[in-house]
């Protein structure tokens, strides 16, 4: 079920409506059975494989507390948890390139098998292994019942796409049952809208169609129109995958939770380093302290260093889907943030906010993920390689630039911008529209998203018959 | 648990302006908060609609707009149910079966053939073919066309519905909406998947069409759809007000629908073999009886079968002779596709009729498997001369 749906807005008001008439043990329950409802509406015999999935893990965390070997039973955790992602997310990825090897040497392929992706399999694979690996260095105790422990990895808010939460983020929140209030509420219900918007209008409506026009034939665009569907891409899947999160975190306050932020503007990054602090903040995080770390991190010597950010990077990619085409992207963050690292480049503190002194910076950071995006993004190598080229060799005739894209990149430049001014200012903002004004403003505001939003959401769809 | 979960910066800034503000205060800022969030939604659609209005953009037609044919359809089969003497044939297909009144093909001279060699009083063919139907739109609309009982159904099948193009991007999941809730289990076992038709938006459809919304959920769509014209139509004004070359959107959509054709240029159209292996790449190689897609057609044959009507199913013409020419032509494979056809419709109670291979490349006047009609030679009536036979006997049987 799509955050973005009809079926999911009734799904979340009837959830609402009875979770803040139970108490807090019925509320448990409630979002358990709302939780595995969800997963099952999608693809009703995978809940099956979700529920064993969790059984399994969940005995295996127990044993990982109580036993005196608990090292046997974290590497159990683990192969069984890579094992089913590895079946049910990269089976016919391994098969496909054994296959490349195995027939020229032996003239022998592999059978290819392939399943349904499961749902979310990702994410919350990753989820069972952190918590796997906190337990087992003590960082955090096990939920003390399988119903909580169920509730922890299937929580419909981040059930599909995050943020990655972690035990100690996500357990005591569960284990104190949320807390309403309704200023989290409000703040739901504009994280709800924020995150409409921008998977509807922005993503969907305004930069999917350039961006897939551009990658669908890459050897037919023009220099300029190749650099703007590159533009159109990048702020794309921002606003696709940032908005998901927002309206996850909105869903969570809804309901009394909270889930961290997982997209900080970005595209005002100043490095490469700073970028991976700033996009998907939860599987970076993720990343360093589950993947970046146990191989020695910067612990080991230079070269070491970077090849631990080479591969920790690979493997990210490789996590994002099973295809090449994510390995290379991987690869050449990898490979980025290690030449970054070697070149000695100052890291910008954490605590200061980029300003316009950081232009160039932030200008050459954001075109270097662009223009990893392309490869990401392209169905083929080749046709990866045909965009890249087209960009850097033009030529850049004034005639072929597109209008109405260029504008929507600019909006996107300044909504960005926004995004930061509303994060920094929030309070500000929140006191400012607290009174019987501000809450016809909010009102307003939000009544524009939604009917901007409902009037977005047909495009792309299969329901338009363009064709005839 | 002694967690050491501390509230985050946000959480423990979550001051309560409630406790601050007088009840009345409060409770008039979220009642104007509620109204004008009613008020701007409907004032900013309004603007929409108007806008889109005013340019004008038109009004496309979408894949919900073939209810209204199947609607006056179903009613004229059932109006003519029980009429003593009528023989009542209800034709399923895609295009190709499709009486456009440019190519008066299968249905027009299968109904002549009937009448001058059986002379039934009185003989109707109810043509619900549509472009792009296929094998889950012919599920959805199984137990309707049963209820309007016709004597016999004829079922076209073309080849090119199994490929994955046809039933990822062609697909009309909304049909689900329609299906009775007592085959509801027979479709949870079917590859939904296929169509993109998860559980969820199973219910959402069945609560829309039987909910009496069908008209306001077809005009959403509709002005859902208008609004994608409309970014398209402000891209290609802009471009073409300020600049001489072509819109890249035209261009892109051109060569995108190019591609994914894969037709070879020249008259008549015909598919290169990456577009041919890409539509016809299963059914050239061999499908099995378990293929997920046979199981769906296996379904719609059953459905007529236990209603007691007969059923058969005849594989559409498919252009085999330029599959010779381009190479691809697996008799092998092609056999194996047809044997589990066979399998899966006579196990299911139908008929089956392998008219795959009845066309030469000549009787075919596009890529699309679409038929020729002329004086010289007529496709249509070649299919209708072949079914015949088949479509006789099953009426002598009534």
């Amino acid at each position: 079920m799509l955050f973005n749906s009809l079926q999911f807005a009734i799904f979340l008001a009837v959830v609402v409506f009875l979770d803040r008439r139970l108490s807090r043990r019925g509320r448990s329950g409630l979002l358990l059975a709302s939780s595995l409802l969800f997963y099952s509406l999608w693809y009703p015999a995978y809940t099956i494989l979700l529920l064993a999935n969790m059984a399994v893990n969940y005995a295996l965390l127990r044993a990982i507390e109580r036993s005196p070997r608990p090292r046997v039973w974290l590497v159990s955790s683990i192969v069984f948890t890579l094992g089913v992602l590895a079946t049910f997310k990269y089976l016919a990825f391994f098969s496909g390139a054994l296959g490349l090897l195995s027939e020229p040497l032996l003239g022998w392929s592999p059978p290819m098998v392939e399943f349904i992706l499961p749902l979310g399999i990702s994410f919350l694979s990753f989820q069972l292994l952190g918590l796997a690996i906190d337990v087992y260095h003590r960082k955090i105790a096990p939920p003390q019942t399988f119903g909580r422990y169920a509730l922890f990895v299937s929580f419909f808010p981040q059930l599909i796409a995050g943020p990655i939460m972690r035990g100690r983020e996500l357990l005591p929140q569960l284990e104190r049952g949320g807390t309403l209030s309704p200023e989290r509420t409000r703040r739901g219900v504009w994280l709800l809208a924020i995150g409409l918007g921008k998977k509807t209008i922005l993503a969907d409506f305004l930069l999917a169609p350039y961006a897939n026009a551009v990658f669908g034939t890459p050897e037919a665009a023009l220099a300029p129109m190749q650099l703007v569907g590159m533009y159109c891409f990048a702020f794309q899947i921002y606003f696709d995958f940032s908005g998901y999160t927002d309206m996850a975190r909105g869903i969570a306050c809804l309901l009394g939770f909270e889930l961290p932020l997982n997209f900080k503007e970005p595209y005002l990054s100043r490095s490469p380093v700073e970028f991976w602090r700033r996009w998907h903040i939860t599987l970076s995080e993720w990343l360093r302290d589950y993947l970046y770390v146990p191989l020695g991190g910067n612990r080991r010597g230079r070269e070491r260093t970077h090849l631990n950010l080479f591969l920790t990077m690979l493997l990210g990619g490789l996590w994002h889907g099973a295809g090449w085409n994510f390995l290379i992207w991987g690869g050449m963050h990898g490979l980025w943030l290690a030449g970054h690292r070697l070149i000695g480049r100052p890291r910008p503190r954490g605590d200061r906010e980029p300003g316009l002194r950081d232009l160039p910076a932030i200008l050459l950071t954001f075109h270097g993920v662009a223009l990893l995006w392309i490869f990401f993004r392209a169905p083929t190598f080749a046709g990866a390689m045909t965009a890249v080229e087209t960009i850097f060799t033009g030529p850049y005739n004034a005639g072929a630039w597109p209008v109405l894209q260029v504008g929507i990149v600019l909006l996107c430049v300044a909504l960005q911008i926004l995004e930061r001014v509303g994060r920094l200012h929030f309070e500000a903002i929140r006191r400012s529209l607290g009174g019987v004004l501000g809450g016809v403003i909010e009102g307003a505001a939000l009544g524009t998203i939604l009917a901007l939003a409902v009037a977005a959401s047909g495009v792309g769809g299969e329901f338009i018959y363009f064709q005839f | 648990m002694g967690l050491g979960y501390r509230p985050t910066a946000l959480e423990s800034d979550l001051s309560t302006d409630r406790q601050t503000q007088s009840t009345v205060v409060w409770i008039l800022r979220r009642f104007l908060f509620a109204i004008s969030c009613i008020l701007a939604f409907a004032l900013v659609t309004s603007a929409i609609v108007r806008a889109m209005d005013a340019v004008p953009i038109p009004r496309p037609r979408i894949a919900l707009d073939q209810l209204e044919k199947l609607e006056r359809l179903l009613g004229n089969l059932a109006d003519t149910s029980g009429e003593p003497g009528t023989a009542r044939i209800a034709l399923l297909g895609d295009s190709t079966m499709l009486d456009s009144g440019r190519s008066r093909q299968v249905q027009f001279f299968l109904k002549i053939q009937l009448l001058q060699r059986m002379a039934p009083s009185a003989l109707e063919i109810y043509n619900f073919a549509y472009p792009w139907r296929g094998l889950f739109e012919n599920f959805f609309i199984a137990d309707r066309i049963a209820d309007a009982k016709p004597d016999f159904v004829l079922i076209g099948l073309n080849l090119a519905s199994f490929s994955t193009y046809w039933t990822t991007r062609q697909s009309v999941p909304q049909f689900s909406g329609w299906i009775a809730p007592t085959r509801l289990p027979q479709l949870l076992a079917l590859p939904m998947h296929q169509i993109g038709l998860t559980a969820d938006r199973l219910l959402l459809y069945l609560a829309l069409a039987s909910g009496g919304t069908k008209d306001l959920w077809i005009r959403v769509l509709t002005e859902q759809a208008r609004a994608g014209i409309a970014y398209w139509s402000l891209s290609t004004e802009l471009k073409r007000l300020t600049q001489d070359s072509p819109d890249l959107i035209v261009t892109k959509q051109a060569a995108a629908m190019e591609a994914s054709r894969a037709i070879l240029p020249g008259p008549p159209a015909r598919r290169s073999r990456i577009g041919a292996e890409s539509v016809y790449g299963g059914v050239l190689s061999g499908m099995e009886p378990s293929d997920p897609l046979l199981r769906v057609l296996g379904a719609t044959v059953d459905e007529f079968h236990r209603r007691g009507i007969p059923t058969l199913v005849f594989v559409v013409p498919a252009n085999v002779e330029h599959w010779t020419k381009l190479g691809l032509h697996d008799a092998t494979g092609l056999e194996k596709t047809m044997d589990s056809v066979r399998e899966i419709v006579t196990a299911n109670g139908g008929r089956f009729l392998d008219l795959h291979a009845a066309l030469p490349d000549s009787g075919f006047r596009d890529a699309g498997s679409h038929f020729v009609e002329g004086r010289d030679f007529d496709a249509g009536q070649l299919v209708a001369r072949k079914l015949l036979p088949e479509v006789m006997a099953m009426l002598r049987e009534q």
